[in-house]
């Protein structure tokens, strides 16, 4: 059995949800962000991700190993939330009324998704450590 | 006599640790698309089709080797209802993993006494 195909199957998983800790950090790093016109305000970022198909090799005439399979990333898509509006007169990207825009970013929202990231992760590498044990075990067939 | 160098439980075994590898695999993929929305899990389907052997080996007949051929492990989708955006727990998943790894370690125990005794007989049960 390939042991390789498991490894890369739990990189891509940790690939994954790394890069959902970053968007969540990027969110966060840009809560009081403001910017001069509305277009050139951040907007929050979610990571959009979906299954790498599991691809099935033909051996023997069984269907039996297993490459590709995962998860994989399909895009970083900015969210639609209407910023946040705060009264601050003398501030330079204040607009006519003497309100600063901010970006709409949900405080709740983004710790749930860094702590569920996280956790994803954790469980990815327990998946990957698994592997390791396995592949090291098997190695000592027919050792005294 | 029974044939203890090319013998069913070498076979079967190694159908086994087939199972736990691809079962691994499974569970892998599983825990990579925690977040995927609209995921079906994957599982590998074994154990299930061991009843005709387990059935031969409780009325006392040996499992021959040509049975085994329809034994092979395969991967199985789970229910089209199973889908959905908590389809996997992680919970479940890495309990379900380190559950596997055990059987596999089991199974390598196993082998490796199996390979022990054909030592023990080719060295006459001298050391």
């Amino acid at each position: 059995m390939d042991y390789s195909a498991s490894f890369a199957i739990s990189a891509s998983g940790m690939a994954v949800e790394k890069l959902r800790l970053d968007v969540t950090a990027a969110n966060l790093a840009n809560m009081h962000s403001s910017a001069a016109t509305p277009d050139q305000l951040y907007r929050p970022l979610r990571v959009v991700s979906q299954e790498a198909p599991l691809e099935f090799a033909r051996q023997f005439d069984e269907l039996y190993a297993v490459a590709g399979g995962g998860a994989q990333v399909v895009g970083v898509e900015p969210l639609n939330v209407a910023p946040r509006l705060v009264h601050e007169p003398g501030h330079p990207h204040a607009d006519a009324r003497g309100f600063v825009s901010y970006p709409g970013i949900n405080h709740t929202s983004e710790m749930v998704n860094l702590m569920t990231a996280l956790r994803a992760y954790e469980a990815n590498v327990v998946a990957m450590n698994a592997a390791k044990v396995m592949a090291a075990r098997a190695l000592e067939i027919g050792g005294q | 006599m029974v044939s203890l160098i090319d013998s069913t439980t070498s076979a079967l075994l190694s159908l086994a640790l087939d199972a736990a590898s691809m079962r691994h695999q499974a569970i892998a993929h599983n825990i990579a698309n925690a977040n995927t929305p609209g995921y079906r899990p994957v599982g590998v389907s074994f154990e299930e089709h061991m009843t005709q052997a387990r059935d031969a080996v409780a009325q006392g007949r040996r499992v021959s080797l040509s049975d085994l051929s329809g034994y092979r492990p395969v991967f199985a989708l789970a229910d089209e209802s199973a889908a959905g955006d908590q389809a996997v727990s992680l919970d479940m998943e890495v309990a379900k993993l380190s559950e596997n790894t055990l059987h596999h370690q089991a199974l390598l125990k196993a082998l490796n006494r199996h390979f022990s005794i054909i030592g023990t007989a080719i060295s006459e049960g001298k050391r």
